[in-house]
């Protein structure tokens, strides 16, 4: 099988517009969690969110979008990041000889649109604001990043809710080791919407206060909006360009819990499978992992059920492990990929981001996450874990190149 | 061409023309009646398939899904797929109206889960492996009317993996229409606009479609089986193609595959009557003798996943005709994008 490699990355989220930006947060532990301010919710002073710090015309300011054409915010945020991953990996679309696929992911697409123009639908005033419907399917926002940057190749959209971008990066991944593509592109994005805010805080798993994921305290996740995307490439085409990767995608697995709509198996049945998995594609076994980036969103199922599939796994050595989710807030479809620009981050600077705001560890569980920047570490092969609602359980096997 | 063989070992639809196996295909067909302006399916007596509790809790589209996925199952004498991945275009359309309405008349109060819950579009291959207890690869594809092929693609790639314990998955290709859907789709000028009675599509002179709805899901593998319906040869999906261009994509698509033009017995092509875009059809039916041509739209209806319910036609027609239909194309677009190539091979079983 053909070995995959990263060799661009593109991420926009609370705390940073680019990979700059994003890096500096993490190492400062500044949190991009806050009052939210640009969506019109009236649960703002009741929920903390991570909020992309512009609003729609700033983003396309950044941009440089000049045409009258509805974007959805979720479109805007994917064009910031991906046009970042095309840039940093200095590949042209146009000049590449086989075009370039991609594989984006959202969970709600254009929502934060197609709200607004259900409302006035609703009340009867749906012709101004049509072009609105126009952008709601998950595809639109492909289809945007696809034409804004000039990709030609195979498209398609992915959405198993939290762990769709992880989704979207192992199956670009499989495309390129079964030699049917060189070079893709992955990731995804998702805004903040009245229906996700909504929808989590009639599930009651939202906290009031900034979340901490492992914590015993745990109150549950704050959510948060963003994208990132990867460039990746083969053997090949890196032995043609002679370009040196960030880092190699060396496992992957993708398992299903079977267990509830919405909440995971107490034992994390799927999760276990998931990692279990990667390790196998990798041709790895539990002790040649250095980090655990986990999913860690702090609610207490999740974080019960994460851990639990981590300790029947690793068993007395566990390795150490962080959620970066209160970085940045579960950005959903989006987290995967933020996630795996992080854990790539991570192996570039052999450095651990701690896992914020956690103070009190878990009784049922006999581990404790990273809790304060650890540089100078050794680390060779990370997992990153995306867990979604349905038990869409990915983990995503980086390694140092 | 693909690498190795994929066949299509099992079929299960929810459909305008009924609900089963083959035999939906295969019967006499009916032209649906819409109506409502829409063509609904006919729905399955869930009893036979799903606990009285979620027949409940669930919306149409999770039961039709879930009853697709287990005649599919059924028709193949597969007891657990390896893996579960669906395509839907909208995706839980029942759902996420009714959870909007709810943010629309009380933004920020507290709300029951249950419509949010099942609105996501994951929901449909994850509560189909909580029927089946698939703890296998699962996931969706939401790209338009490249949903079903995204699918289709992605588990083609899992059949082919070496060395992978994957030997038979279910596909499914599934989208569910409302009223408000139709609605809104109607003001985008999705549909046409008198279309109370059965028009004949293929000729129609005016603008849109008619619309529809189903739920197809296959039961695939590497394996011939005594129930195997066709071989799926090779799978070509674009993004966008220009309607000068097609015929020509058509020559490279047969011809990559080792064939002729003259070699292909069935041409299953997915006009819908829309005017503005069925000239994409004329350019590829212009290249067969007009006998080898037919269509499948005025049986379901347009939907961003109706594809799959063209490939169930065709492979039934491959299963029902053996010895007279060796390779079948099948084509289909939307508004222009989206377009999707399929080979399928007869098999000798």
């Amino acid at each position: 099988m053909r070995r995959v490699f990263v060799t661009g990355i593109g991420i926009t989220s609370s705390i940073g517009f680019n990979v700059k930006e994003s890096y500096g947060s993490l190492c400062t532990l500044h949190s991009g969690i806050g009052a939210i301010k640009l969506l019109d919710t009236k649960l703002k002073d009741k929920l903390p969110a991570g909020e992309v710090p512009a609003t729609d015309t700033q983003l396309k300011e950044r941009l440089n979008i000049k045409d009258k054409k509805t974007y959805s915010r979720t479109s805007l945020l994917a064009l910031l990041a991906a046009k970042e991953a095309i840039d940093s990996a200095k590949i042209v679309p146009s000049e590449e000889q086989s075009p370039i696929g991609l594989i984006n992911s959202t969970s709600v697409g254009g929502m934060d649109k197609g709200e607004v123009f259900y409302k006035n639908y609703i009340n009867g005033e749906s012709h101004n604001s049509l072009k609105n419907a126009l952008v709601y399917d998950c595809g639109n926002s492909t289809e945007c990043v696809a034409d804004y940057i000039g990709l030609t190749g195979f498209t398609s959209t992915i959405s198993t809710a939290c762990s769709s971008s992880a989704n979207a990066i192992l199956y670009a991944t499989k495309l390129i080791k079964s030699g049917m593509h060189e070079q893709m592109v992955a990731g995804g994005a998702d805004a903040l919407a009245l229906y996700t805010i909504n929808g989590f805080n009639s599930l009651m798993i939202l906290s009031d206060e900034h979340c901490k994921p492992y914590d015993k305290q745990r109150k549950g996740l704050n959510l948060g909006e963003g994208a990132a995307y990867l460039v990746l490439e083969s053997e090949e085409a890196l032995m043609k360009s002679g370009k040196k990767p960030l880092a190699e995608i060396a496992g992957y697995g993708n398992a299903c819990d079977a267990y509830h709509q919405t909440a995971s198996s107490a034992e994390g049945l799927g999760a276990g499978i998931a990692m279990r998995k990667a390790l196998a594609t990798a041709g790895l076994e539990a002790k040649d992992i250095s980090y655990i980036n986990v999913h860690g969103t702090g609610t207490l199922n999740n974080d019960l059920s994460e851990g639990n599939a981590i300790a029947e796994l690793f068993g007395t050595s566990v390795p150490p492990f962080s959620s970066t989710k209160p970085y940045t807030g579960h950005t959903l479809a989006a987290a995967g990929a933020i996630e795996a620009v992080f854990s790539i981050l991570s192996l570039q600077n052999q450095v651990i981001f701690p896992n914020l705001n956690f103070k009190e560890q878990m009784p049922e569980l006999d581990m404790a996450p990273v809790t304060t920047l650890k540089q100078g570490e050794r680390l060779n092969h990370i997992l990153s874990n995306s867990f979604g609602f349905g038990g869409n359980n990915t983990s995503l096997l980086f390694s140092a190149c | 061409m693909l690498k190795s063989s994929i066949y299509i070992n099992g079929i299960g639809a929810v459909s305008p023309q009924g609900v089963g196996s083959g035999n939906v295909f295969s019967n006499s067909i009916n032209a649906p009646q819409y109506e409502h302006g829409f063509i609904s399916c006919i729905e399955p007596n869930y009893t036979d398939y799903i606990t009285p509790n979620n027949i409940r809790r669930m919306s149409k589209l999770i039961k039709t899904s879930i009853v697709a996925s287990k005649l599919a199952l059924k028709d193949s004498t597969t007891e657990k797929p390896d893996a579960i991945i669906t395509g839907t275009g909208m995706g839980c359309m029942e759902d996420t109206e009714k959870f909007l309405k709810g943010i629309v008349n009380d933004e920020g109060s507290p709300s029951s889960p249950t419509a949010f819950i099942h609105s996501t579009h994951n929901t449909i291959s994850s509560q189909v492996a909580i029927a089946l207890n698939c703890t296998g690869y699962n996931s969706t594809y939401v790209h338009r009317a490249a949903s079903f092929e995204s699918a289709l693609a992605d588990g083609i790639i899992q059949l082919q993996e070496k060395d992978s314990d994957t030997n038979n998955i279910l596909v499914g290709g599934v989208d569910e229409i409302t009223s408000t859907i139709y609605d809104i789709t109607k003001k985008l000028n999705f549909w046409k606009k008198d279309n109370k009675e059965n028009i004949p599509l293929y000729t129609s002179k005016t603008k849109g479609a008619i619309s529809g709805e189903g739920m197809v899901y296959f039961s695939l593998s590497n394996k011939l089986a005594k129930e195997s319906y066709a071989q799926i040869s090779a799978v070509k999906i674009l993004q966008k193609a220009s309607s000068d261009t097609i015929a020509d994509i058509l020559y490279d698509f047969i011809k990559n595959n080792g064939l002729k033009v003259a070699d292909i017995d069935l041409v299953v092509l997915g006009n819908n009557g829309d005017v503005r875009y069925d000239y994409y059809y004329k350019e590829i039916a212009k290249q067969f003798e007009e006998n080898k041509i037919t269509y499948f739209k005025e049986l379901c209806g347009e939907y961003f996943t109706s594809s799959s319910f063209g490939l169930a036609f065709a492979a039934t027609k491959l299963k029902s005709n053996r010895g007279k239909f060796r390779k079948a194309i099948l084509y289909n677009q939307f508004h222009g994008m989206n377009h999707c190539f399929y080979l399928l091979s007869n098999v000798e079983v």
